[in-house]
């Protein structure tokens, strides 16, 4: 019987003690990770909020970039979430990955993360696949500088046994990371300026061999420089507000095709205008502007592999919302244009957009509501549809049953998978040695949602969420990449098979608590139960990549206002990597397609100072050191220990 | 970890949860913190390592000392402190390297006759082994690694402000194969009453 299981009776019954008590800061479809308890649990790099969100499962092959999917919305296969920063879309999907450390957004600047488990549309974008909004730091009046410097180590460093036959490899830092913000506000606008430069060491032994074999001119090293810049006038019409990020990193890209990594320089740049009036008390008219570009250039390496590859986007949209007491309406048009600059000779390298989306909300005097959005999308080959009905039904004053169900049909262009550009020309994998073929069609593919829940939600007490969730996938386009290993280059490789028009059908059970909000000790549990009622061969196999069972405790010790001790327990379920399969025997052990179940304890410490302008934390992650894997041939992170500072200086 | 040890953590944990949920609010905490920060105690400490296990097969301790700063806390003391230590090799393929262990720790004094407290404590740093080693790369002959101790000692009150110490220090440091060294620790250290300014910046 697996430990989930017999977890089970204790949990229920400790549940049972705490029925009467109340989730404060929870919201049915979304709910917000505010500065407080971003604080309290000592966030080294944005990354680290994963470990936060109880609703998404998350795996990392180097232990720097996670890859996540958001309440069984997908498999790892695809990232098709999505990330704002202050109402801007961040387009950070790049082959499948979505690297959140591209932003360059270190984690004092956050003030908050509002978190979306449904399928929804929010700030102009739907997305049936889960989105993170972060919210940075309000600009306050006058003159504000921030910094964060963190140092870091992570265990298990030879010593001085390195002399004796006791030798072993140098893991190495983690960090020194360090970031600078300066910003201003007078009467009629604020601007702001932040550089941000974290720096990791690619050295856990389980990879270290694969990234010398590519990059044998020192330590591979991961090294990220990013620029940020925020302005905005509040005295004109439209109160217009820009965002522009900038990062490079020098960086080991996972290429799964190729089973390896492949040193890169990774550009983001991101530019946004936004911009909103109000016309009386009823009615509200906004735009949006953005321009991102995502490219993969050549870094060097011994196989001189280069992606060469560069991606732009073109977006502008126009809309407005307006409020007739218990309804309102939202309608918006927007235009977007994906542009690919690369020197391989694509038979397509551009493609525009048309969307329409809206919603409409009633809300009734008892506070129920009921909700409905929708968003319609094409272009000169595909259509796509989006909706979402959402329905809560207040029992009694804090206590009610929510309901969502959601349809969504997704371009494939949207998807924006390494293949759709592959079958256009863009032949970087075989020209490499790797090989692929795709089985079929690749058309867009469809999902089925439906979420219940029930919460009990009171100010004073803890409050109480349990619900259910039902996901059909149909016409997805998933791979399947049996791997052999190399023992000379220690990489693995296989071809790559794209199976169109596949189907898949799972379930989760969940119980979520809060209590203790306003006490010495705020305590968070969550277990979820995960199945699926596979229809297709290919999805039971893979969806054993994602854990059945995940159980998560959170205390914060608060004894006073300007010091807490934070700690998680985690407990994730043993996983089986399909196309791994042969790698056990072939590494002699060295690797395995089984995956332990993963058992983490992190803590840490805050202390404010100098009336809070500056802030200390301890951090140790994985405190038990056990040997934590989250991918066959990915790192293990070991207990790391890190200590930060923070300062924040506002002058008037 | 085996069922055995999974059940067992299961039950603690829910023990601790629920003792936990016992516990007052924040706010009668709040008026038993007035006495933090208001002191500084500054101590040195002479160090002999005192096992011996692998790692002395190949290397003498040779001298050790620290420096140490203390300062009531909310709930007993956080201190502040450097380690050094010297080993030699005992061979010339082993070569002589220096410690220094930049910590912070905190821990509880209880009075056990009007002149004498047992102090017992914990210690989380970075544990640094510089290596005397000119065959190898500069930025290579520094390594850093977490270490953490407990340690147990005797405070001798001598007079309103000084007092003499002697105790025992458990250091354990992550390397791959851990180092885990005992100390011995003899010294003295002096109390001033922290300045205002101090008390202000560390509250």
């Amino acid at each position: 019987m697996k430990f989930g299981r017999k977890l089970i009776l204790p949990i229920l019954c400790t549940i049972s003690i705490f029925i009467q008590q109340s989730l404060a800061d929870d919201n049915y479809s979304k709910y917000t990770l505010n500065r407080e308890m971003l604080q309290h649990a000592g966030l080294v790099r944005l990354s680290d909020i994963f470990t936060l969100i109880d609703e998404w499962d998350y795996y990392s092959v180097d232990g720097y970039t996670w890859q996540g999917v958001s309440n069984s919305f997908d498999i790892y296969h695809q990232q098709n979430w999505i990330i704002l920063v202050d109402g801007h879309r961040m387009d950070l999907k790049l082959f499948d990955i979505t690297n959140i450390n591209l932003l360059p957004i270190s984690t004092d600047q956050v003030d908050s993360i509002e978190v979306y488990v449904l399928p929804q549309l929010t700030e102009d974008v739907f997305s049936e696949k889960g989105i993170l909004h972060i919210h940075t730091h309000p600009i306050k009046e006058g003159v504000t500088l921030q910094g964060q410097f963190t140092v870091g180590n992570e265990t298990g460093d030879p010593g001085p046994y390195r002399y004796t036959e006791s030798w072993s490899e140098n893991v190495d830092r983690i960090a020194a990371d360090d970031s600078y913000w300066l910003s201003y506000r007078g009467n009629s606008g604020y601007i702001g300026a932040g550089y941000y430069a974290p720096v990791y060491y690619a050295t856990d032994p389980l990879i270290a061999d694969r990234n010398r074999d590519i990059y044998p001119y020192g330590n591979p090293v991961i090294k990220t420089y990013s620029y940020s810049f925020r302005a905005g006038i509040t005295k004109i019409f439209s109160r217009p507000r820009i965002n522009a990020v900038y990062t490079l990193i020098d960086d080991f890209y996972f290429f799964k095709p190729l089973g390896r990594e492949i040193p890169t320089k990774n550009h983001f740049l991101s530019v946004g205008l936004i911009g909103e009036k109000d016309f009386g008390e009823r009615m509200n008219i906004g735009y949006k502007l953005r321009y991102s570009r995502n490219a993969l250039k050549k870094r060097e390496n011994i196989y001189d592999m280069d992606f060469n590859w560069e991606g732009e986007r073109f977006y502008a949209n126009l809309h407005g919302a307006y409020n007739l007491s218990m309804l309102t309406f939202k309608l918006g048009l927007a235009a977007e244009q994906t542009k690919i600059t690369t020197d391989y000779a694509l038979t397509q390298n551009m493609i525009n957009d048309g969307i329409i989306y809206g919603s409409v909300r009633f809300d009734h005097e008892s506070g129920s509501h009921l909700n409905i959005d929708t968003e319609f999308r094409f272009n000169e080959h595909e259509t796509g549809i989006k909706i979402a009905a959402a329905n809560l039904c207040k029992l009694k004053k804090n206590q009610g049953i929510f309901a969502n169900i959601a349809y969504s049909q997704t371009m494939t262009n949207i998807e924006n998978s390494l293949w759709f550009w592959s079958e256009k020309g863009y032949d970087f994998v075989r020209e490499q040695g790797g090989d692929y073929t795709i089985e079929g069609i690749l058309r867009p593919a469809k999902q089925w949602s439906l979420d219940l829940s029930w919460q009990r939600d009171e100010d004073i007490l803890p409050s109480i969420r349990a619900g259910i969730l039902y996901r059909e996938f149909l016409r997805k386009n998933w791979e399947e990449q049996p791997f052999q290993y190399d023992f000379i280059s220690k990489t693995v490789s296989g071809p790559v098979s794209i199976k169109t028009g596949q189907t898949g059908k799972m379930g989760n059970v969940y119980i979520k608590l809060n209590y203790g909000h306003l006490s010495l000790f705020e305590h968070h549990f969550y277990y979820r139960y995960a199945v699926t009622f596979g229809t297709s061969g290919l999805f039971d196999r893979i969806r054993n990549e994602i854990p059945e069972n995940l159980f998560i405790y959170r205390i914060i010790f608060k004894p006073v206002e300007n010091f807490s001790i934070w700690a998680m327990c985690k407990y994730i379920s043993s996983t089986f990597w399909h196309d791994f399969q042969d790698i056990d025997h072939q590494s002699h052990g060295s690797y395995s397609a089984r995956l332990s179940e993963i058992f983490l304890i992190d803590l840490a410490i805050n202390k404010w100072v100098w009336k809070r302008q500056i802030k200390v934390d301890i951090i140790l992650r994985n405190l038990l050191d056990k040997k934590n894997i989250y991918y066959p041939i990915g790192a293990s992170p070991d207990l790391r220990f890190y200590v930060q500072a923070e300062l924040y200086f506002n002058f008037r | 970890m085996n069922i055995t040890n999974k059940i067992r953590f299961g039950i603690s944990l829910i023990l601790f949860i629920f003792l936990t949920l016992l516990q007052p609010n924040s706010q009668l905490y709040a008026e038993d913190t007035a006495h933090a920060f208001k002191s500084v105690t500054f101590r040195i400490n002479l160090l002999t390592n005192t096992n011996r296990n692998l790692l002395h097969n190949y290397w003498k301790p040779v001298a050790g000392g620290e420096a140490e700063i203390e300062v009531p806390f909310y709930a007993g003391n956080i201190r502040a402190g450097l380690h050094l230590y010297q080993y030699n090799g005992r061979h010339e393929e082993y070569p002589d390297y220096l410690t220094s262990y930049l910590y912070i720790g905190w821990g509880v004094e209880i009075s056990m006759f009007s002149q004498i407290g047992w102090f017992n404590g914990i210690r989380l740093g970075t544990y640094q082994m510089s290596f005397d080693d000119t065959d190898i790369n500069p930025t290579q002959r520094v390594e850093s690694e977490l270490g953490v101790g407990i340690d147990s000692g005797l405070n001798l009150k001598l007079s309103s402000r000084w007092h003499g110490h002697v105790g025992l220090g458990y250091i354990v440091v992550f390397t791959h194969k851990r180092l885990e060294l005992i100390n011995l620790s003899i010294g003295v250290s002096y109390t001033i009453d922290a300045p205002a300014w101090l008390t202000e910046f560390l509250k």
